[in-house]
């Protein structure tokens, strides 16, 4: 087992690294209807029980011969229940700046993006950032996602920030991130997670 | 060498009337603020503020541009005794398990040649339908003095329980 990177290896003591630790990266080599990731839970340095937040980096395209957007989505603990996702949105387009919620249950599954079908130009793709905060605590867990999504054609691209509650005190240990009728995401579509530590050392 | 470090980590353990980073390490380029937190004020949103250095005179100015439900808003203060930020928080009224949340960043925070300037995004009371707000802003304190101190403190009530806040630095090499 690697020990954590806050632990010093000669001594045992904790002390502060880097506070952002890599935690794993997909990069699809085929198109694949599903991106697990999931806590090892074995006390190692990418256990997330270790974490303050995570944070997953992302490059994605979408499935369809379409040019318009579709829902890049991702669920947390296998939580698909109705309403476990209530959010917030804002987005800027062809069409203006816009504005809505769904709380009132609200979805099931987090909206992390909307991304290009996979009739745009060939490696068109977009991008994000998305931050889960406190996954550890006993909190409903918030995620605040930012997307670029520039498709350079009809006007269909748009720049979005999704800020979501996961209804849910749990721990986070696994995300799957999905289109959301289950299709394909493309080949080249990569996602990066990191984890988060907190100060380790008073 | 680690580019991002955490300097420190408040995790309150019981309820607070606000928050405060202070001697501040002059080792870093770059400050970032990731937090989740919450007041006890009976409110669904109300307005949280963040002063630097201790400086509570009228100094501070502040844009947003804030989602609520189907609404967007654009607020700005000025000459504030802190960077306000309307709605950046919420109380009571939303559920138990409910905390805003914030990231901010202060660039170049020790400069003296340049006021402070903060940019932030933050949301709260996402159940809470009066109130549900999601905010992109800037924050600047009409200073030229590095960042030594931040406090946070929500205009209504105590930071509740559970509320948490790290302080990271930022290396650029």
């Amino acid at each position: 087992m690697v020990l954590p990177a806050y632990i010093d290896e000669t001594t045992g003591e904790i002390t502060d690294g880097e506070a952002w630790v890599a935690l794993a990266s997909t990069t699809l080599s085929s198109d694949t209807a599903l991106i697990t990731f999931t806590s090892p839970n074995d006390g190692s340095s990418k256990d997330w029980s270790q974490f303050m937040d995570l944070v997953i980096v992302w490059y994605a395209r979408g499935p369809g011969s379409g040019t318009q957007l579709t829902y890049m989505t991702m669920t947390l603990n296998n939580d698909t229940s109705a309403g476990a996702y209530p959010n917030q949105f804002q987005r800027g387009n062809n069409n203006g700046v816009s504005t809505s919620s769904d709380h009132a249950p609200g979805p099931a599954y987090q909206l992390l993006a909307m991304i290009p079908e996979n009739g745009h130009a060939a490696g068109i793709f977009a991008g994000g950032v998305c931050h889960i905060f406190d996954i550890n605590s006993g909190k409903y867990k918030s995620m605040m996602a930012m997307t670029a999504a520039d498709v350079n054609s009809g006007g269909t691209g748009e720049s979005r920030i999704d800020f979501t509650m996961w209804r849910n005190t749990a721990a986070v240990s696994e995300i799957d991130i999905k289109q959301l009728f289950g299709s394909n995401l493309e080949t080249g579509s990569r996602w990066d997670l990191f984890g988060v530590l907190p100060r380790m050392v008073s | 060498m680690a580019v991002i470090e955490a300097i420190a980590t408040q995790y309150l353990e019981a309820d607070a009337a606000s928050v405060t980073f202070s001697s501040i390490p002059s080792t870093y380029e770059h400050l970032q603020v990731r937090g989740s937190h919450r007041s006890t004020g009976s409110s669904g949103g109300q307005a949280f503020y963040i002063e630097l250095n201790n400086d509570s005179g009228s100094n501070y100015a502040s844009h947003t541009m804030v989602a609520a439900n189907s609404n967007n808003i654009g607020q700005t203060t000025s000459a504030q005794a802190y960077i306000k930020i309307y709605d950046g928080i919420h109380g009571s009224l939303a559920l138990g398990a409910e905390y805003a949340t914030i990231l901010m960043d202060v660039n170049d925070y020790l400069d003296t040649n340049k006021n402070t300037t903060v940019q932030f995004q933050m949301f709260d009371a996402i159940t809470y339908s009066n109130d549900v707000r999601a905010t992109f802003g800037t924050g600047m304190w009409n200073s030229t003095a590095a960042v030594t101190q931040i406090k946070f403190t929500p205009s209504n009530g105590n930071l509740t329980r559970g509320s948490e806040y790290t302080l990271y630095g930022l290396k650029s090499s």
